[in-house]
């Protein structure tokens, strides 16, 4: 075997990267389920990373290109001395030994340095493939960029995968139409449902006028100065907080204060408006800067008032932007916990709701409810059904504002 | 019937009194957190920033929880960061224009799934996973709210810095491939330093919504109310601030009361601080572009 060929390195390369990839997907793999490999299967993986290195150190070698040749033969060792580590000194890997309160297993410690070997040595066997160009360094930054996106969307991907295939058993007629029994062990989830769209239509009524009003006070009639970039601070910093500070207002606010301890569906809804009242007026206000001065102002010269230009012309032209504003915001109300849980809702055992000022209950409180449940009731595919229907009701809502953006984006 | 010009004065009173609410809504928030605040930041004192928690013993020190927090929420960003930051890259400049039409909106719709269903999944698979990989002394840990927190940070981070590269004229990179170079040469050298405010801001956003975050948090971390021993020991329970309020809110009156309003607050500013730096470096880089074009 000629090694200074080119065909020759070419092959080399070609067997690292195809060794390292399936190094690296045997590792990721047998971390998910625990796999108890065996000390030899280990060693040969990673011996089938080493050696193509030890090979491409010998051919540097002959090249007499001596850095080269050192660092892939260290790289080699390295990856052959790593079988050493867990197998013949297991006390290494057990962190209890300075007061940490874990061991990592043989298993998992294997697993990991498979994934972590074989990401590098696939990056690192793009460079002699191109010959140490620039272009082989390109090559190796994309594969590692492929990885990272790959592994952001499994993650996602992986956990509305995980409900689907758990919950989708759960749902049935009966639970989409029956009352919650015996604390959510049987029956369905009915009030839940009713619960949640009560509080999402309360809360876009209240938020609606606000919010619009607000936005088009702000982009319309204020004049620009150190008042309105105050206001536009505070809003900015509104829409950063976190949801259970909202929830702590809501609670000594609207509950203690205005409703005299009573917890209803109207104080939940005041406090999600509350909550939802920065992303409605900021994207209202975005949407209202984005249509053209020249319309305005062709509708004034023509004699129409203020207030008809912005009746005619300005709101009807970015309507499908204020939409999706209001639906994003109406979105992330309806999968709110923290907020609801102080103002709204109480213990699973309730009815339909009546009236504005009862309380109720709402498909995220109840999965909580059910959460808590575990282990003392046979609640876990209920739980798991919950959770999807949540899932599938707050992405109904997100796609349906996505889609409404998109076709706006494309016509415009 | 009204003329259009009292129709034209009435649509503006209107709309300044409906600002007015909504603004002075916005005000009162800020105002009352700090009142309600006020009582025990009076009696309490530097008190509040000890680590001895007791309600029984009327011992509120909040450090333990504030550490909870900001341990929480940098763990968060080593899990989100190298991903989400690979992951923009890739979309804004190497993703084919199909693979990006589909993967940018489906990442932005997963940013919505609800707080509560992350809390859920990782409270009973990762918790329980990690536990048993582990043998750690409980199924609630540190580690799984990190991770967990790293999930739901990536889309915001991911879909922020991807616009924050996107905003990078092309005439820019254009002028550094006409030069020779490749195009990964070009969007570490010229790329990603034009973009770094918008990313950077990007991050902060992610890390504000990892201290922010309430459910997951407070059904993996474990509402242990003390600093893990040693303090790096991220396999132990803990608590945060969201989650501190989320428990105790219940049953909470008097003191308690005042001296939860007074975590609400430290997370208030903390995020607050945030979301400024992050408008003003956003600001940044698109100003940076626009005189160029």
């Amino acid at each position: 075997m000629n090694l200074k060929n080119i065909e020759t390195r070419k092959i080399i390369s070609s067997c690292i990267f195809l060794l390292s990839a399936a190094v690296g997907i045997f590792g990721f793999w047998s971390i998910a389920t625990r796999f108890e490999m065996q000390s030899w299967s280990f060693i040969a993986s990673l011996l089938l990373v080493a050696i193509p290195y030890l090979f491409l150190g010998i051919y540097h070698q002959l090249e007499s290109e001596t850095k080269r040749a050192f660092l892939a033969v260290l790289f080699g060792a390295v990856l052959s001395s790593m079988i050493v580590l867990p197998i013949y000194m297991p006390e290494v890997v057990d962190l209890r030994q300075w007061d940490i309160s874990a061991t990592i297993p043989n298993y998992f410690f294997y697993s990991l340095v498979l994934v972590i070997s074989g990401v590098i040595s696939g990056y690192l066997s793009f460079r002699p493939f191109y010959d140490y160009t620039k272009e082989g360094i390109q090559v190796g930054a994309y594969y590692i960029l492929h990885v990272t996106m790959l592994l952001t969307v499994l993650a996602l991907f992986l956990i509305v995968i995980t409900i689907s295939l758990r919950g989708a058993s759960g749902i049935s007629w009966e639970f989409l139409t029956r009352d919650i029994v015996s604390m959510g062990e049987e029956g369905g989830v009915y009030p839940a449902i009713l619960g949640t769209l009560a509080l999402i239509g309360l809360t876009a009524i209240i938020v609606l006028p606000l919010g619009v009003g607000t936005a088009v006070y702000l982009v319309e009639y204020a004049t620009e100065g150190p008042l309105l970039r105050v206001v536009r601070t505070a809003i900015n910093i509104l829409q950063g907080t976190p949801s259970i500070v909202h929830g702590l207002f809501g609670y000594t606010f609207f509950v203690i204060i205005l409703f005299d301890g009573q917890k209803s569906v109207l104080a939940g809804a005041l406090t999600l408006a509350v909550l939802t009242l920065p992303i409605v007026t900021r994207s209202t206000e975005e949407s209202l800067k984005s249509v053209p001065d020249e319309m305005r102002n062709a509708s004034l010269a023509l004699g129409a008032t203020k207030w008809e230009t912005i009746k005619e012309i300005v709101i009807p032209s970015s309507l499908p932007g204020i939409l999706t504003g209001t639906v994003l915001g109406l979105g992330r109300a309806a999968g709110e916990t923290a907020p609801i849980m102080m103002t709204a809702v109480y213990f699973s055992g309730a009815g339909t709701p009546t009236g504005l000022l009862e309380p109720i209950q709402a498909l995220p409180y109840h999965l909580l409810t059910l959460y808590r449940f575990f282990g003392y009731r046979n609640v876990e595919s209920q739980a798991w059904a919950t959770a999807l229907l949540l899932l599938i009701i707050v992405l109904g809502i997100n796609l349906s504002a996505i889609i409404v953006r998109e076709k706006f984006r494309r016509r415009n | 019937m009204i003329s259009r010009d009292v129709k034209n004065q009435m649509a503006r009173y209107t709309f300044l009194g409906i600002a007015i609410f909504s603004i002075s809504i916005i005000f009162l928030i800020f105002i009352f957190l700090f009142n309600e605040a006020y009582p025990a930041i009076e009696s309490l004192g530097t008190d509040l920033l000890s680590s001895d928690w007791g309600t029984r013993r009327g011992q509120y020190g909040l450090l333990a929880a504030i550490y909870g927090s900001v341990l929480v929420a940098v763990g968060a960003l080593v899990v989100a960061v190298p991903l989400g930051l690979g992951a923009s890259i890739y979309l804004s400049e190497i993703a084919p224009d199909r693979l990006r039409a589909i993967l940018k909106p489906s990442i932005e719709l997963l940013a919505g799934i609800p707080s509560i269903v992350y809390g859920f999944v990782g409270a009973v698979l990762l918790g329980s996973f990690l536990y048993r990989t582990f043998g750690m002394k409980s199924p609630h840990s540190f580690l799984a709210a990190m991770i967990i927190l790293g999930i739901m940070a990536l889309p915001i981070i991911v879909s922020m810095s991807d616009d924050a590269l996107k905003a990078v004229p092309d005439d820019v990179k254009d002028a550094s491939l006409a030069l020779g170079a490749t195009k990964w040469q070009t969007i570490r050298k010229v790329t990603i330093p034009s973009a770094i405010s918008g990313i950077s801001s990007a991050v902060i956003m992610g890390m504000g919504r990892a201290i922010g975050e309430t459910m997951a948090v407070m059904l993996i971390v474990g509402s242990v109310m003390r600093i893990p021993i040693p303090f790096f020991d991220i396999f132990e329970g803990g608590n945060t601030l969201t989650a501190l309020i989320a428990v105790q809110i219940g049953e909470a009156h008097g003191l308690l009361m005042s001296v939860l309003f007074t975590a609400g607050v430290m997370l208030f500013t903390i995020v607050a601080i945030m979301s400024i730096v992050s408008d003003i470096l956003q600001k940044r880089t698109t100003e940076k572009f626009e005189g160029k074009i």
